[in-house]
């Protein structure tokens, strides 16, 4: 709605505008930095990604460092040498620990040697999460129909005081899955989706706060509006019984509910800034007059961000309303 | 200390009138064709270097002088020189009428107060008639961009009328017109200023050693004042041209004492296209109705009176609009769907104004204004269903200003010859509306109807000053203007106040040569929230609040002005410090002005940094001739500028985006004879500030790790290493414009030709990287405007 403002002038500087021409000045040649990428979490072995940055003309792909050497540091003491793998990561034999410092650093023959640490915190307690349910059916004749749920998720938990403490919320949807048989539909079992959720909260409602972390799809955001004390995330989604479309009269789609799991994850400060600024400079390169945002980056020397989280979660079954 | 300065003062005020008897002469200097005063003529004892004044901005002069025999002469550029020769016995009132003159002949106006002569430093005249000749873009006259020509003014983006003055920001020049601000002074996205030239009788601009009278901005004062309305005789002329037409009508109301002047334009684009689109839609979309276009229109009306010699006021009003708008109108069997959007600004400016000479030294000056600046965008959408009688409807509407009362009273007291002393004080009330948003749904089918507002509230603030300053002599060949401004505002219960020290010094070294100082501190309390440096309607003007504070500035300037047959030659340099600056937060979007769903009243606080700091210093030439068949001046800036703020580029200083290491403006006109006059202009300046990433790398994958090892070209993020470190490519351009005038049985016409970039170069506008032909990764550049031809027709009776 605010946008035909920009929507005006931008029609009206891109009717004049139409004159694009190849600029064939040199852009300062800059050193190229090591960067270093790897979220970790106490359920997985440590991994990262060591790749060289290259040149803001350069054609050609990102240059894998699979020679690069690449050590992990556990409170200041060395580990072990991490392995590249044929996947591109570089893989350590250890899972993270919770209150332990971990150190990677990377070194590569031309390039400043870089480093970057992460101290894994407990993960939150989820005190409770009441859901609302409301659902819409849609009725298409010769019973066949496809019913749409609203659930409203309140979601309680208690901060930690003392702390700026840093925060991601995802939602997933564990879908049931049928198969077509001579005989009618059977159950296959439950796919799982990383879903996308609504929310008026002041809490989790912020412009830019939206990211996929690893492969998760949710929002981060900071206890700076209720430091130290018990707060309710307030968010909505949206599930829809697909089973019940295809074949309503054989299945009885409420033995196979829909289920939510819902992961709050506590993570550090550095990917709290990284998906701001992350997505700050997405949007900035989308618009000429904005000013181009730079990413943060926690790693020395170098470029990337190596941080990590923990993860609490919890697993709603939905209770089938039209009962 | 200051009861010594204010014992010296004293001091200097008396002594000129306690050794001699002296007399006053004193009176108006106009237009003997117009009888409009002539603001800033001078009026002098042409046998005797220093016994002179400047007539005021009411073309009121005031002088006096010992008993003697004596010559007086007034003149004006462009003016016949008047003298008259008596002996000074009593107090005396010379009202001079001044001859427009014939410019063809190359005379030197004899005694003309040159630049050299003038205490005040970093002010520059423009006059009309240059402004009226210079090549302008689409042939439409630009007072705006005439400015921006001159050394330490410079233009911002390509084609746009914003300007900035020694470093400082677009929104801190105080832009008036008969006095009274102007918040936002430009039509169609800035590519033209709200000015219309033909209504306008004097520019000046002010960038350094501003006086006492003078505050509320840090950088610079454009003083627009318009013409009054010809007392004498009608007059008045139409013009056609590319994008706009305008007529000026002047005339006596009652002869000599009441004039009138109203001046009038419209842009036409949206009328001439109306049957074209119309015939589009009929062949290609039958059963859709759909008109969209976009005009600008204002009106500059002013009416004086004289009631005696002694007692006159005037009434001036300037208003506005830009409106772009779109209707659309589908009708499929019994479905109707409607589309109704528009976009509209404008302001509104009046000064009501009474002169009045209380004594032949003492002239007082009332004004009483009201101005307003208004941006609006409405949108609707409705669906019918004629058949069932259903509809659904929505609308949204978004509105934010800002809107003054003010009051001044001003004094001009001249003592003595040594003494000219301005005092006076200003009351303004403000109301900012940072923007209000309204919600409408209504639909008959569900039954819902949903009507909200929200949005940033209303803030009231009272802003104040009082001023005081007194061009003083000192010795023989030292003046000074030496003053004071004190100035509160008035927010949320909070009070700032300051006061602000102003200080110009000239010493005449010989009658064409002088050197000059000056020092200022000005204070600015409000202002403009804003990311895109173009000007757009939706900048918002804010005032300082408990947590932002007002902008400070402290300038440094040191010059010489000489004058040599004809030309003005003049070097300035100055140092500039500025303090408490604001800006968006990085990242942050244009349009964040707007009050978000679920934000604070005064969310827009949290969006901005507010600790700027500015540096700015350079030195500016200026060569300029303004009488004889060739006139025009020659401006070269060399200047340097930088802004710091703690959360910006890691806090170190970086380039602000018009730091122009050269500036280059030429201006000349050539008036071959009655019929042909030519003008041409010529820009240079060094290329924007830009932020460029200079290094690319792979972020983090967002997916886990399933992509294995060939993902190496998905999410590739630019490394932005400082803010500004890119310069784009030198901006140069050259307009050439011819004017054939001819006179004919009923008054002159005149057809102007002309071209805007005559050697068509392509001007860097913004900088991006894309993929050539070949798929390459390289960095564009986007221009704006190729050459563009103009032509216009203009017949004055």
């Amino acid at each position: 709605m605010k946008n035909i403002v920009i929507i005006a002038f931008a029609l009206l500087i891109f009717s004049f505008a139409s004159c694009r021409k190849k600029l064939d000045i040199d852009i300062p040649e800059t050193e190229k930095h090591i960067v270093l990428n790897g979220i970790i979490n106490p359920d997985s072995i440590i991994s990262v990604r060591v790749t060289k940055s290259k040149s803001v003309l350069d054609n050609n792909e990102i240059q894998n460092l699979s020679d690069a050497d690449v050590k992990l540091f556990k409170d200041d003491e060395f580990v072990e040498e991490l392995q590249f793998s044929d996947i591109g990561y570089f893989y350590s034999s250890i899972k993270p620990e919770i209150n332990t410092n971990y150190k990677i650093t990377a070194d590569y023959s031309g390039l400043k040697s870089v480093s970057a640490e992460i101290n894994l915190e407990e993960s939150p307690l989820i005190n409770k999460t009441d859901t609302l349910i409301q659902m819409k059916i849609y009725d298409y004749g010769d019973g066949l129909s496809d019913t749409t749920y609203e659930i409203h998720f309140d979601l309680q938990y208690k901060d930690n005081g003392g702390t700026d403490d840093y925060y991601f919320l995802s939602i997933f949807q564990l879908i049931p899955v049928f198969d077509f048989t001579d005989t009618g539909m059977v159950f296959t079992g439950y796919e799982e989706y990383s879903g996308y959720f609504d929310t008026t909260d002041p809490v989790l409602n912020k412009e830019n706060s939206e990211f996929y972390l690893d492969g998760m799809n949710g929002r981060v955001f900071s206890d700076e509006l209720f430091n130290g004390n018990s707060y309710t995330l307030s968010f909505t989604t949206f599930y829809q019984n697909y089973g019940g479309y295809y074949d309503k009269k054989n299945i009885k789609t409420e033995e196979y509910p829909g289920m939510f799991v819902i992961k709050l994850l506590k993570v550090s400060e550095a990917i709290y800034n990284y998906i701001f600024s992350y997505n700050l400079n997405q949007n900035s390169t989308e618009d000429p007059f904005a000013q181009p945002v730079q990413v943060y980056s926690n790693v020395k020397n170098g470029l990337g961000i190596f941080s990590g989280y923990t993860m609490t979660s919890d697993t709603i079954v939905m209770n089938n309303p039209e009962k | 200390m200051r009861k010594v300065l204010f014992s010296l003062f004293i001091l200097l005020l008396v002594n000129s009138n306690v050794f001699s008897q002296k007399f006053t002469i004193s009176g108006y200097v106009v237009n003997s064709e117009s009888g409009e005063k002539l603001i800033g003529a001078a009026v002098y004892n042409p046998d005797a270097v220093n016994m002179g004044t400047i007539a005021n901005s009411y073309g009121y002069y005031s002088i006096t002088l010992p008993k003697m025999k004596l010559k007086i002469a007034a003149s004006y550029v462009g003016y016949t020189t008047e003298f008259v020769e008596f002996e000074l016995t009593k107090d005396t009132v010379i009202n001079f009428s001044l001859k427009p003159g014939n410019e063809l002949e190359e005379v030197e106006v004899y005694g003309k107060k040159t630049e050299a002569q003038k205490t005040e430093m970093g002010k520059i005249n423009v006059p009309v008639k240059t402004i009226k000749t210079i090549p302008a873009l689409l042939g439409e006259v630009d007072v705006l961009k005439a400015i921006q020509l001159l050394p330490g003014v410079q233009s911002g983006t390509e084609g746009t009328s914003g300007f900035y003055v020694r470093g400082g920001g677009p929104d801190q020049n105080l832009i008036l017109i008969d006095g009274v601000p102007v918040y936002n002074a430009n039509h169609l996205f800035g590519f033209f200023s709200v000015f219309n030239a033909d209504a306008i009788s004097e520019v000046s601009i002010i960038k350094g050693g501003f006086p006492a009278r003078y505050g509320g901005r840090l950088s610079s004062v454009l003083d627009i004042r318009m013409k009054e309305g010809n007392l004498k005789k009608f007059s008045g002329s139409a013009s056609v041209g590319i994008i706009s037409s305008k007529f000026t009508f002047e005339g006596p109301i009652i002869k000599d004492k009441t004039s009138f002047l109203i001046s009038a334009r419209r842009t036409y684009i949206d009328v001439l296209s109306l049957p074209i689109q119309k015939i589009y839609l009929n062949k290609n979309s039958p059963g859709t109705k759909s008109t969209s276009g976009y005009f600008f229109w204002d009106i500059n009306a002013k009416i004086n009176h004289k009631f005696s010699d002694k007692d006159r006021v005037y009434l001036s009003v300037y208003t506005g609009k830009d409106k772009a708008y779109s209707k659309f109108e589908d009708t499929w069997e019994e479905f109707v769907d409607e589309f109704n959007s528009n976009l509209k600004w404008g302001n509104i400016t009046s000064a009501f104004r009474w002169n009045h000479i209380i004594g032949k030294k003492l002239f007082a000056n009332t004004t009483l204004t009201y101005s307003k600046y208004q941006f609006g965008v409405s949108l609707s959408e409705k669906s019918t269903d004629t058949k069932k009688n259903e509809f659904d409807e929505f609308a949204f509407d978004y509105d934010s200003g800002i809107e003054d009362y003010g009051a001044k009273v001003d004094f001009d007291y001249n003592p003595s010859i040594n003494h000219n002393i301005k005092f006076g004080f200003n009351y303004i009330y403000h109301t900012f509306s940072p923007g209000i948003q309204a919600f409408h749904v209504n639909s008959n089918q569900e039954n819902s109807k949903i009507d909200t507002t929200f949005g940033n509230s209303d803030i009231y603030a009272n802003e104040y000053y009082l001023f005081a300053e007194d061009e003083m002599k000192i010795f023989k060949n030292l003046k000074a203007n030496i003053g004071v401004h004190y100035s509160g505002f008035y927010v949320s219960d909070t009070l700032y106040q300051s006061v602000q020290p102003r200080i110009s010094v000239r010493y005449l070294v010989n009658p064409q040569w002088s050197i000059k100082a000056a020092y200022t501190k000005m204070e600015q309390y409000l202002h403009l929230l804003t990311n895109t440096t173009i000007g757009l309607p939706t900048d918002l003007w804010l005032p300082v609040t408990n947590n932002i504070l007002p902008q400070k500035s402290t300038q440094y300037a040191f010059g010489s002005a000489y004058f040599y047959k004809g030309f003005d030659f003049s070097i300035e340099a100055y140092y500039k410090t500025m303090n408490n600056m604001i800006e968006y937060k990085e990242g942050a979007s244009f349009v964040s002005g707007f009050g978000e769903e679920g934000e604070s009243a005064r969310a827009w606080e949290n969006k901005i940094e507010t600790d700027g700091k500015g540096t700015s210093y350079g030195i500016e030439f200026l060569v300029k001739k303004n009488i004889g068949k060739t006139t025009g001046w020659i401006g070269y800036t060399w200047s340097k500028t930088d802004r710091q703020f703690s959360n910006v580029s890691f806090g170190e200083p970086f380039p602000y985006t018009y730091d122009r290491r050269h500036d280059i403006g030429i201006v000349v006109t050539h008036k071959f004879n009655e019929h042909i006059d030519v003008a041409g202009t010529w820009v240079y300046g060094t290329g924007n500030a830009v932020t460029l990433a200079y290094e690319s790398y792979q972020a983090l994958n967002q997916f886990g790790q399933f992509y294995g090892p060939d993902y190496t070209e998905d999410n590739i993020v630019d490394h932005i290493e400082r803010r500004n470190n890119f310069r784009m490519p030198a901006y140069h351009r050259l307009d050439l414009g011819v004017n054939f005038r001819k006179q004919k049985k009923y008054g002159k016409r005149t057809w102007s030709v002309g071209a805007y970039n005559v050697y068509n170069r392509k001007n860097p506008f913004f900088l991006r990287f894309g993929r050539d032909d070949n798929g390459e990764r390289a960095l564009f550049q986007y221009s704006l405007f190729p050459i563009i031809p103009s032509v216009s027709f203009k017949y004055e009776f």
